[in-house]
């Protein structure tokens, strides 16, 4: 494995990224993940999971080198997805089931389909705006293969709100993640017992527009991409304190996330968004979860 | 639309857009040419989406995809333009 430390890695690395056929370079990456707890011994990631989930020891280790193989696979698929190859990526993508968001959108009431920086979720977003013409995705960046908006200042911003609440009243989906950093207001709910600040922007879409929220997290199951939904959130009724439902909505939201944290570290990436908060917040602020949630969520791995 | 009623369209817009505004900006002195967001009302996002709404309201018509490009975001005067023609093109509306 001293092979393995400094620029060798880096370059074995880079080789199952971007050489490798996609399915060899997962296998690559899994045989080079045995090696990553010791090579990054520091990491604020497995300090967080011996502090949430309880872990320690070769369970510890194990969970991290899962954690650290769904991080680079999905930098192997993005190299895909940069390239273009469309039949790689289309047998990547082919077991995603997207039965609940179909049976939401049959409604025609609109859906917020409120993703996080979670798993491989650029891929996922290429697979849902193939599938779905009546999407349209708002993000900070916007690539050439999946057409929306972007939200960097905030005439975009405003642009991009009251587009998605047009489309969503026209019965279509709106994709976007709900831990983005852009955004003027914001409203601090708690991440495994850590204060986050989130912005306020999908929670308000939520409530003006009268749609469904479906939580969509991106994540892996024999080396292919799949989509785990979280449980609704029903629309907004009329007249209700705004602010109140917008936290409400939001504590819903972070709640569902800090359940995948129980579920296949290959899953969390923890990378970006609100785990980029989570990791300015002291581990000892960090609250265990305990197991027994995992089942009260539905979509869980 | 006549003068007078586009004169009471653009009071209630101009009304609307001051109270989510948060520039400390008097209703008298908004012209046409006040932008929305910096240098101007200084909407954020979410004031303009609240806005939006209150306008529909007050104008009792359904706004578009085209009621949010930039054209008509420039300014005060480019809103009530585009209310304005929604309603000529609804065939009346109010208020």
């Amino acid at each position: 494995m001293t092979l393995l430390r400094g620029r060798p890695l880096g370059a074995a690395l880079w080789a199952a990224q971007h050489l490798l056929p996609l399915r060899a370079g997962f296998a690559a990456l899994r045989w080079l993940a045995r090696g990553a707890p010791d090579r990054e011994p520091a990491a604020w990631h497995m300090r967080v999971a011996a502090a949430a989930l309880d872990l320690e020891g070769e369970a510890l280790r194990d969970w991290y080198r899962r954690l650290w193989w769904g991080r680079e696979a999905c930098l192997a698929a993005e190299v895909r997805l940069r390239r273009k190859a469309t039949r790689v990526l289309a047998r990547l993508v082919a077991d995603i089931d997207w039965t609940p968001l179909e049976q939401r959108l049959a409604q025609r009431r609109g859906v917020l389909a409120i993703g996080a920086h979670m798993g491989p979720h650029f891929i996922a977003r290429w697979a849902a705006a193939r599938r779905f013409d009546q999407s349209l995705f708002v993000a900070v960046n916007v690539s050439a293969d999946t057409e929306g908006i972007a939200v960097r200042d905030p005439a975009q911003r405003a642009v991009a709100l009251a587009n998605s609440i047009f489309h969503l009243r026209r019965g279509g989906m709106v994709v976007l993640a709900g831990d983005g950093a852009f955004g003027e207001r914001a409203l601090t709910t708690a991440f495994l017992g850590c204060p986050v600040t989130l912005r306020r922007g999908p929670a308000a879409l939520a409530r003006a527009s009268g749609a469904v929220t479906l939580p969509v997290a991106a994540g892996w199951k024999d080396d292919r991409v799949v989509v785990h939904f979280g449980p609704p959130i029903e629309p907004c009724a009329d007249r209700v304190d705004a602010e109140a439902w917008e936290a409400e909505w939001l504590r819903l939201y972070v709640g569902w996330l800090e359940g995948r944290m129980l579920g296949a570290p290959e899953d969390l990436r923890m990378k970006g968004g609100i785990w980029g908060m989570l990791r300015d917040s002291p581990v000892s602020q960090i609250r265990r979860i305990a197991a027994p949630a995992a089942a009260a969520l539905p979509g869980m791995a | 639309m006549d003068d007078a009623r586009r004169g009471k369209l653009r009071e209630g817009i101009v009304a609307i857009l001051v109270k989510h505004g948060t520039a400390d900006l008097a209703a008298a002195r908004i012209t046409d040419d006040t932008p929305l967001f910096d240098g101007g009302l200084k909407l954020d996002s979410l004031a303009f989406m609240q806005s939006l709404l209150e306008i529909e309201e007050l104008a009792k018509v359904t706004l578009d995809d085209e009621s949010a490009s930039r054209d008509v975001l420039r300014n005060v005067g480019s809103v009530v333009a585009h209310v304005a023609s929604v309603m000529e093109k609804a065939g009346g509306g109010g208020p």
